[in-house]
């Protein structure tokens, strides 16, 4: 890899944060195999240098092979370009999630509002992708169990607001603003499906998730491997404290066999 | 003998094949019924036969053993065992089953051929006039499979294998042997790390404790056995045994697989080296899953400050590059350029050009030939196999057999007083000229006049 190399691969991992030499799941463009086969037979001192490059720009190059992660084929390698918990990278920007975001017409009205609109339903994907499965932030090799549809998601976006926001009596916060923007009369019926329709294909675009199928999505290992690095040092400490008491008698009550089985 | 696992991995494909379902039925068809006594007895009698029919096979190769010996044997475990019963398991034993599935043809993979096998189903066989068993050549399969190997501990026999198949030059069989070695690391390697993540202490961890002087040994050897392999492979008498063989992979390709079982070996042994210690320092203490969904209607009932938001959807959403990259081909195509569609100019005919043209054809042949032809219609009719005998339809070495017939149906050319008729013959002629045959229906043309 010389120096010109180094910069297509720089701006290709740049803009999409994923590169794998083969892969069983998708058809991948020439470029991407070009990119991921350079920076697997790169020598070891341009490879530090890359790695170090990023490193200056909060980014860290991560590399997988099969005997490293499950859902990589024989003989690939798997290159994700992750966020590094202690600075954002200056040059990522929510810009386009903003506008994305706004595209849904009776939706959203600000750019606050969309802000409101994409951390709340990147919360229900977690705990789509987390809670509902029992995984803790540093499973890794879950990541390929990971699918679901984009119909799942709705329901799970439409129940969480009928079922948790709505029941929540206004009169109660100190203040109503994501509640407004949640319970929005000039919601329609096909709205909240826009709005995750609009925040799926952000992150799609983003390469946190994989269209594995029509209308099915899946996280990717570049999601799942920025969880696992990240979540203690970042995402634990803005979170609400669990009750402990809940948490050592749910450790208590060990699910059988046949119970999993049920549910 | 694992015959648990067995039983285990085969009975969906038993329900498969007994399936009911209509092509085109609904997925969620059924039809699973697990009657009986589900207390495992008669499975357990069986295996006891089994057993004890392997015994006397590994003793004395392929004799019989009477049904008294195998009901003391049954005796030791069942006690009250009764006759019947013992005679019941052994006939379902040594039932043949009639089972149907679709073989691709050898030479055409596209054809599915439809087979059925009756008699490999029976574990043990009777002799015809007495009552003596013995165990059949699918009993001996079903105690070799239930009783394969399947734990890594045992990998260095597999390593053993693959050196075998190197030095006796057996080059299809390293890559199977390399590829089930590597298979089987490959699932343990995962499920190592799996159980690295999982909270608590996990079978998979105790499993390794348990046995980990035992396991490092054996991985430590076996890297040995794979290196050994590797120089083996090395050797130019194998190098060339390769090239004399007709085997569809190229030696790179050889050499890279069995460089895989060392690299997956070298792997594993670290993983479990890092898990045990994990797991005796006990360091990981079990945590629950995050409650994201009471962390989102928290965020409603306290909304986020924007800095935190900010952060939030900088660190984990969905953000990219906040300029694009701009290239020289970024606008390549986007404004479409509609060409002029070219002008077609009008055909033009040019006398000067026909003229030539004609005289290169028709002329020059009636310029050779046409007097010839004229002068013996004049005598009489005339036909155009004849006018071929004459070699009329050679024109300066040239064959010009087109333009012959030409004249033979549009005579109007021949400079004639009267009309001139055409009679098609309806017989076949066939003409032989040099080393040609020319076939066709002979055409006679001749001069009409009017009698006054």
């Amino acid at each position: 890899m010389n120096n010109s190399d180094l910069g297509r691969v720089q701006a290709y991992l740049l803009r999409h944060r994923y590169a794998e030499t083969k892969s069983a799941r998708h058809n991948i463009s020439k470029e991407e195999r070009d990119v991921a086969t350079m920076l697997r037979d790169a020598d070891a001192s341009m490879r530090t240098l890359l790695e170090e490059i990023f490193d200056g720009q909060g980014l860290e190059l991560k590399s997988f092979n099969e005997f490293e992660a499950a859902g990589i084929p024989i003989g690939a390698t798997v290159f994700v370009l992750a966020r590094k918990p202690d600075f954002t990278p200056p040059f990522f920007g929510t810009e386009k999630l903003i506008t994305r975001m706004r595209q849904v017409r009776r939706g959203i009205g600000s750019d606050a509002e969309a802000k409101i609109w994409f951390t709340q339903l990147w919360f229900i994907l977690l705990d789509l992708l987390y809670t509902r499965k029992s995984r803790g932030p540093n499973a890794l090799q879950d990541w390929v169990e990971t699918s679901f549809s984009k119909n799942v998601f709705v329901d799970v976006v439409k129940e969480y607001i009928n079922d948790h926001v709505r029941k929540i009596d206004p009169s109660t916060l100190k203040t109503d603003a994501v509640y407004k923007v949640l319970t929005n009369t000039e919601l329609k019926e096909g709205t909240v499906s826009q709005l995750c329709n609009a925040f799926l294909e952000l992150m799609v675009d983003a390469g946190l998730l994989d269209l594995v199928g029509q209308d099915s999505y899946r996280q990717t290992l570049l999601f799942a491997y920025e969880m696992k690095m990240n979540y203690d040092r970042q995402l634990a400490k803005l979170l609400p404290s669990a009750d402990p008491y809940l948490s050592a008698s749910t450790l208590l009550i060990v699910e059988t066999e046949s119970e999993a089985e049920e549910r | 003998m694992d015959y648990v696992s067995l039983l285990s991995t085969t009975v969906r494909f038993i329900d498969l094949h007994d399936s009911g379902r209509d092509y085109g039925g609904a997925s969620n068809y059924t039809q699973e019924t697990r009657p009986g006594k589900s207390d495992g007895v008669y499975l357990d009698i069986a295996i006891l036969i089994v057993e004890c029919l392997h015994k006397l096979d590994q003793s004395a190769h392929q004799d019989y053993l009477p049904f008294s010996s195998i009901l003391s044997s049954v005796r030791i475990g069942y006690p009250d065992a009764v006759d019947s019963d013992v005679l019941y398991v052994l006939n379902v034993l040594r039932r043949p089953t009639e089972l149907f599935y679709i073989k691709y043809a050898k030479n055409d993979s596209e054809e599915k051929i439809r087979q059925s096998e009756k008699r490999k189903t029976a574990i043990v066989e009777k002799t015809d006039y007495a009552d003596e068993y013995r165990i059949s050549a699918s009993g001996r399969l079903f105690l070799s499979l239930a009783n394969a190997a399947h734990d890594t501990a045992y990998v260095r026999g597999n390593a053993y294998n693959l050196l075998h198949a190197i030095e006796w030059h057996d080059f299809p069989n390293i890559l199977t042997f390399a590829s089930e070695i590597v298979g089987q690391l490959h699932n343990e390697i995962l499920d190592v790390h799996l159980a690295r993540e999982r909270v608590g202490r996990t079978e998979n961890i105790d499993k390794y404790i348990g046995k980990f002087e035992q396991y490092r040994k054996v991985i430590e050897e076996t890297i040995t056995i794979a290196q050994k392999a590797e120089r083996q492979l090395e050797n130019p008498d194998t190098l060339e045994a390769f090239k004399l063989s007709n085997i569809d992979i190229s030696f790179r390709e050889l050499c890279g697989s069995v460089n895989r079982v060392r690299q997956a070996l070298v792997v594993f042994n670290r993983l479990i080296s890092e898990l045990v210690s994990t797991g005796l320092q006990d360091r990981r203490n079990a945590t629950l899953p995050p409650q994201f969904l009471n962390a989102a209607i928290d965020f409603v009932r306290n909304p986020l400050k924007p800095y935190y938001e900010d952060f939030i959807l900088k660190q984990w959403g969905a953000v990219g590059l906040e300029t694009s990259f701009h290239s020289a081909l970024d606008g390549m195509a986007t404004i479409k350029i509609r060409p002029e569609p070219e002008k077609v100019a009008p055909v033009i005919f040019e006398d000067e050009q026909v003229e030539p043209i004609s005289r290169l054809g028709k002329l020059h042949f009636l310029d050779c030939h046409g007097k010839a032809i004229t002068d013996a219609l004049k005598l009489g009719p005339l036909r155009l196999s004849e006018a071929i005998a004459k070699g009329w339809f050679m024109v300066n070495e040239r064959m010009l057999l087109g333009d012959l017939v030409g004249i033979f149906v549009a005579p109007d050319v021949l400079s004639v007083d009267g009309n001139i008729q055409i009679h098609v013959i309806p017989t076949f002629n066939n003409q032989k000229v040099g080393v040609d045959d020319f076939l066709f229906n002979d055409i006679e043309i001749c001069i009409v006049r009017s009698v006054r």
